[in-house]
């Protein structure tokens, strides 16, 4: 499979890179000859000095006989460009593209059923502001997922010390819990992924994947001993295109939201557009202002400014000055391990989630999404299990799956399975596995079909 | 089901250029969409989709890409050699040499089944991979596809 990339951004790297490591054909294009350099020094990829909107660029690129473009530049004027060549040049090349302007969000399907025909439009801020909207209505959760359009919730917690949990064993959950239990996934423990079994221990610390139906996660949560906390007041500091986008939605919520911004004009503009929330015009991390706007009864306080420094200390001041919940944007992926460090639970990346996205289209077999857990060790990915597929037809347990890799859940039609080593995969059941990252290509030839399937 | 009875020789060609597995599908579907009238594109798609959920490269040097497209009238068969040999992701990680393109309406029954099946049943036989390899032109390549097709 080839693919090229036009951007060699965080997003267009990190792609690369792990596309690179899964053997696949991967040509990065950038304009940027300190770009270029990060590209060649660390991961084995043809790289092209020069404009990924130009034909002849993308045509020395292979653009022919590439499978898939990437257009993820940081201008969205410039991937839109790119797709429209390559359109012209290779129709049948699938096109993905960055576009973040939310003056496009109307036209994403325009651009796909009309030149350029873009397939996927993949908009990172409307992932990023979903993701802020889930953690806030769970209960101490650090990661969320979703599939199956929301029906089922993959949800990532750390277990406290006085939890009941703490030092119990796998086998020992379900007796432990009142109504249904979860089914435990995966543990990060000193930063390690541990596929835990039945004799394995919980540990305080850890931090736990559970997989669960949508109207039963605030049960699960509460087998952890997380309990719902209603959310009154939200603060957001930072009035970008996320915390625009944000403050709209709770807007409509009717939950009492403050925003804070630096820029006056943006404030001005702000405060035009939207109804109930308070924009106020000042320093998200000055203690005064924070002070003013009683921080102490904040439920989500939330960093959102296009500096991330100021973000991390915005929200540990916020913190300590006790908002109950603190909620962080960050973009530089060597940041992520450190931040469980310094207290920083809840953290939300935008490019994260363009990567998420953008995966999904990459796998092999038919997989409808795939979402990578924090520190990027392993993916759950949603696919349909198609006739011929090995997966299909007879008991998990003689279904040889990698080491380091489970079925967490079944969806046949209307209903949910969590399955045992008895259960049988039908054929357009709808799968959901975790998978370590080595696991992934050996999931995806299970996933592969046969000669015979047309 | 002969093979013969749906080879067209407009649609065999003895000598792919493309050297990657898009642009033989492309090759491929060149003579085909004449004769369907179909958009090239939405052939091409519809099996690079089909490549995606699992390659059609059996091994042995052989490819059978195929697939199915609503606005068909009837079923197409399609045949290409590759003198150099292509990387079409096989199961046995060789280069694919013997192409056979199948594309059939979206509603049809067992027969694609059926012919697939076939397909790979005389590819089974050596001696004719052998034959089809050396074949220089068309006309050859029908003859030698067609004698073999009688045999059973």
């Amino acid at each position: 499979m080839k693919v090229i990339i036009v951007g060699a951004g965080e997003v267009g790297f990190h792609i690369a890179s792990r596309l690179a490591l899964e053997g696949k054909d991967v040509v990065v294009i950038d304009k940027n000859h300190d770009a270029i350099r990060r590209v060649t020094d660390n991961i084995d990829a043809q790289v092209i000095n020069g404009s990924g909107s130009s034909p002849i660029v993308l045509e020395e690129a292979g653009i022919k006989n590439a499978d898939i473009l990437l257009a993820v530049t940081n201008s969205d004027e410039i991937n839109l460009v790119a797709c429209l060549v390559a359109n012209i040049i290779s129709p049948s090349t699938k096109k993905l593209a960055r576009i973040r302007d939310a003056d496009f969000d109307k036209y994403h399907d325009t651009f796909r059923n009309h030149a350029p025909h873009i397939d996927t439009v993949i908009n990172p801020e409307i992932e990023v502001v979903k993701t802020i909207e889930r953690l806030m209505t769970m209960p101490g959760a650090v990661d969320v997922g979703e599939f199956a359009d929301g029906r089922i919730k993959f949800v990532g917690i750390h277990l406290d010390e006085k939890a009941r949990l703490a030092g119990a064993r796998l086998s020992d959950v379900s007796a432990m819990s009142e109504k249904q239990s979860p089914l435990i996934a995966a543990v990060i423990r000193d930063d390690k992924l541990i596929i835990p079994r039945g004799n394995d221990r919980l540990m305080a610390g850890d931090l736990v994947y559970f997989v669960s139906e949508e109207d039963k996660v605030l049960d699960a949560l509460a087998v952890f001993d997380k309990h719902a906390e209603p959310i009154r007041r939200v603060l957001i500091v930072g009035a970008g295109r996320i915390g625009f986008r944000l403050a709209s939605l709770l807007d409509e919520k009717s939950i009492h939201t403050k925003i804070i911004e630096k820029n006056p004009d943006r404030c001005a503009q702000l405060a035009e557009r939207l109804n109930k929330v308070v924009v106020l015009h000042g320093d998200g991390s000055d203690q005064e202002l924070l002070n003013e706007e009683n921080i102490q009864d904040i439920d989500v306080f939330i960093a959102l400014t296009k500096n991330e420094e100021t973000n991390i200390l915005a929200s540990l001041l916020a913190r300590q000055m006790g908002a109950r919940k603190t909620i962080t944007k960050i973009s530089k992926f060597s940041y992520f391990s450190l931040m469980s460090k310094i207290g920083i639970e809840q953290v939300v990346s935008p490019r994260l989630s363009a990567i998420n996205s953008i995966l999904q289209h990459i796998r092999r077999g038919k997989v409808l999404s795939s979402i990578s857990i924090k520190g990027e060790e392993a993916e759950f990915m949603e696919a349909v299990a198609l006739e011929t597929s090995d997966i299909v037809g007879k008991p998990l347990k003689r279904i040889s799956f990698p080491e380091g890799s489970l079925v967490t859940g079944i969806m046949r039609k209307k209903n949910i399975i969590i399955p045992s080593g008895d259960s049988v995969i039908e054929p357009e059941d709808r799968i959901i596995i975790f998978a370590r990252r080595q696991a992934i290509s050996k999931i995806e030839k299970i996933l592969m079909v046969k000669l015979e399937y047309f | 089901m002969k093979i013969i009875d749906v080879l067209n020789k407009e649609t065999i060609l003895p000598d792919l250029k493309a050297h990657d597995k898009k642009g033989v599908l492309e090759e491929l579907v060149t003579p085909v969409i004449h004769i369907a009238g179909v958009n090239k594109k939405d052939l091409v798609r519809v099996l690079v989709e089909r490549e995606r959920l699992g390659s059609t490269g059996i091994g042995g040097g052989i490819g059978i890409p195929h697939g199915k497209l609503k606005d068909l009238e009837s079923l197409i068969l399609g045949f290409g050699l590759s003198r150099e040999g292509v990387d079409f992701e096989s199961m046995d990680g060789r280069p694919t040499h013997i192409f056979f393109l199948l594309m059939t309406p979206e509603n049809s029954t067992g027969l694609h089944l059926k012919l697939l099946a076939r397909i790979s049943k005389i590819l089974k036989n050596n001696l004719f991979k052998e034959k089809l390899l050396n074949a220089t032109d068309s006309d050859e390549i029908f003859n030698i596809i067609k004698e073999e097709d009688e045999e059973f």
